[in-house]
């Protein structure tokens, strides 16, 4: 019997309209828990190496995991995953909010997508079943609109919807999936993905109740954690992701004009706080968690916002903010409403706009390119006007749907040193000239640059610090600045706990370092649920088996060590903030690069897995896919 | 002597009725770490001190006027 999961995989091909159900013995479910992990065994097995992004061989899967939709905090996330538009290597995205639920209490705990409709679709999944539904009348039209209707047609207005907007239908190739219109599977562009399939959206309802091996364990876990959790001690749930802006510009870590500096004048007016104080209407949550740190705001004329979107988070406030050093928050929740509508994500919109700006003042660009727009830096009304421009491929917005790394190319004239990216995916809204390990996590993560890859530096830089992560085996303290053999060693310990906590679909902000859940009780509450005897090591150990399969995924698109690089602009000193002068010295991030890929199993200098790491992973099935690298 | 003392959000918890910009009577000789001390700021809750706009260390001497600010752990999402 299965405790945690239903034990059913949807296949839906829109290309032969066939749909039908898998059913994976219990080992599958052991050996890769779901999100990027079992998406990757489903991935390597099935996807050809060279598919077309965004043609109908790529396959397109939502993974929920043995853990997800649980009542404890944190356990909603679900991920998508494909070959992604842009880095041509492994996507994937996490999202949080009700949809991976209610997909398990549907009665599924993964879609294998897999082909291409002749005309616009939707999923209908409920009770078991599944079908596919004409979406021609939806094709256009915005997302929150689009939900409206399908709760209409379907009858229920309780029915979970993720979809994609008109940017994924014009194959922008940084759109997003979005579910209840605010939770978002942001990077690698996987809203591209589904609209190249001509899938609008997949609508969930279900009534199952997922069984659990022993509730009463579980409850009493959930209710300690809920009981140690008292008075919001990060102010995460007053005050949002977003407070940290002020914090890192103070701290000289605030992602500004195009990463130039680290000090952004104007951060306290971007950050929550102010946020609280001006446009918050509401709070948010997802599904089963009290931390409550989604935003919702309101604001009027002339930057009307609507709540139904949310509001802003951290890394929109910087991507649209300090970044393009835009300091006007209702602009800012303009952009993000904007993005929510079409269906960007507004990181990678961010980081692709920088580029633009930048060349603009360096005059790569002039307004004979951008159409007559002003693309100076602080110009808020050209931002929100090339985010419309975007989301229809119009004119330069058409450019600028490429990502940086595409755009910067078409451009040429030298524009490549002002695309912030790494592998085609634009650079998040975090600093590693000021926390280094997160310079190795930037370079080797398999989606590019990716900013949840690890906890960051300065959570461990004192012994106190280092207690929520003892259970790892770390226990010396490292100033956030120093990039040795140990700093290395924490990143591969950290990596895979968070490797982990990708592949059961846990919230990070639910996890110790940031939130309530110590890791050994993430493990005891595992063994609550699934009724397995499972233990930390075996947990690490599918982390770890992602980041191998992850490696052999790219490698065999032709991704690996040559990939693994950084910026130009990274390891150039900042030029302003408390860390001027900072840089990642190109010699010490080749070292620790070196030393990672040693500690993995890796070749030192090819980054390649030897297939004795591959065998002790339990993966030998895929060492036969390394002879076609 | 008197300092200037900012704590950024997730560190005003620990002086609730202070607020965010306030100013403490401290004796002469007193180090950053007294300071932390005084406010019962847990080092490892501090990610950064400032010192008159400048990074500063907990081992520093504190003059009458200074400015020391204090910024909370924060490391990623």
């Amino acid at each position: 019997m299965a405790f945690g999961y239903n034990g059913k995989i949807l296949r839906v091909d829109l290309s032969t309209r066939k749909i039908s159900v898998e059913e994976p013995e219990e080992k599958v479910y052991r050996r890769y828990l779901g999100g990027g992990t079992l998406s990757l065994y489903y991935l390597l097995r099935e996807l050809k190496p060279h598919s077309d992004p965004l043609g109908p061989e790529n396959i397109l899967i939502f993974c929920t995991s043995v853990m997800s939709g649980l009542t404890a905090p944190g356990f909603n996330k679900y991920t998508a995953a494909a070959k992604s538009p842009l880095t041509s290597g492994f996507g994937e995205s996490e999202a949080g909010g009700w949809w991976g639920p209610e997909l398990k209490s549907a009665g599924f705990d993964a879609i294998i997508i897999k082909g291409k409709a002749s005309s616009p679709v939707y999923l209908w999944v409920h009770d078991d079943q599944a079908e596919i539904r004409d979406a021609s009348h939806l094709w256009g039209k915005m997302t929150a609109e689009v939900q409206e209707s399908l709760r209409k047609e379907l009858g229920d207005n309780r029915i979970r919807i993720a979809q994609i907007g008109p940017a994924g239908e014009n194959l922008v190739r940084y759109a997003c999936i979005l579910n209840e219109l605010k939770h978002v599977n942001g990077r690698a562009g996987l809203g591209a993905v589904m609209g190249s399939k001509k899938l609008r959206a997949i609508a969930v309802r279900g009534k199952k109740n997922i069984e659990v091996f022993n509730r009463e364990s579980a409850l009493g876990i959930v209710k300690q954690l809920r009981e140690s959790y008292v008075d919001d001690p990060s102010g995460l749930g007053q005050l949002g992701t977003a407070r940290v802006a002020p914090i890192l510009s103070a701290g000289g870590m605030l992602p500004t004009k195009n990463f130039i500096t680290g000090f952004f004048e104007k951060a306290e007016d971007i950050g929550g706080k102010r946020m609280k104080e001006t446009i918050l209407t509401g709070r948010g949550t997802c599904h089963g968690c009290f931390i409550r740190c989604k935003r919702e705001v309101k604001a009027e004329k002339p930057y009307e916002v609507d709540p139904i979107y949310g509001g802003p988070e951290y890394e929109t406030v910087a991507a649209i903010g300090s970044l393009l050093e835009i300091g006007n928050l209702e602009a800012i929740a303009k952009g993000n409403e904007l993005c929510g509508k079409y269906g960007i994500d507004t990181i990678s919109f961010g980081t692709t706009l920088a580029f633009a700006m930048e060349s603009y003042e360096k005059g790569i660009l002039t307004s004979k390119d951008t159409d007559g727009l002003d693309l100076k830096f602080g110009n808020h009304e050209a931002m929100l006007e090339c985010i419309e421009r975007v989301a229809r491929r119009e004119g330069f917005g058409d450019l600028l749907a490429e990502g940086p790394e595409m755009a910067a190319k078409k451009i040429g004239k030298g524009a490549e040193k002002f695309a912030l990216h790494i592998k085609g995916q634009p650079l998040p809204m975090h600093e590693p000239r000021g926390k280094k390990s997160l310079a190795l996590a930037y370079a080797v993560s398999p989606t590019g640059a990716d900013h949840l890859e690890n906890p960051h530096d300065p959570f461990f830089e004192k012994e106190a610090g280092l207690i929520d992560i003892h259970p790892l085996g770390i226990l010396d303290p490292l100033p956030s600045l120093d990039f040795s053999t140990h700093k290395v060693r924490m990143f591969v310990y950290l990596q895979q706990y968070y490797n982990w906590l990708n592949s059961i679909g846990m919230c990070i902000f639910t996890a110790k370092p940031f939130g309530p859940f110590p890791i050994t009780k993430i493990v005891e509450y595992s063994r609550a649920i699934t009724g397995w005897d499972t233990s930390l090591w075996e947990m690490l150990k599918v982390g770890e088996r992602f980041a191998n399969m992850a490696r052999v995924f790219n490698l065999r698109e032709g991704l690996g060590e040559k990939d693994d690089r950084l910026p130009e602009r990274l390891h150039q000193p900042l030029e302003g903030g408390v860390l001027k002068g900072e840089r990642i010295d190109p010699e010490e991030f080749a070292q620790a690069r070196e030393m990672y890929y040693g500690m993995m199993g890796w070749d030192p200098q090819s980054g390649v897995p030897s297939k004795y790491k591959l065998e002790e992973l339990d993966i030998g099935w895929i060492v036969p896919q390394l002879s076609r690298t | 002597m008197r300092v200037k003392v900012k704590v950024y959000v997730d560190l005003q918890r620990y002086n609730p009725d202070k607020g965010e910009e306030f100013t403490v009577e401290i004796k002469e000789g007193s180090r950053v770490k007294d300071l932390m001390q005084l406010l019962q700021l847990p080092e490892h809750r501090v990610m950064l001190i400032l010192k008159n706009e400048r990074i500063g260390k907990e081992e520093d001497l504190l003059v009458d006027g200074d400015a020391i600010s204090f910024l909370p752990v924060v490391g990623g999402g």
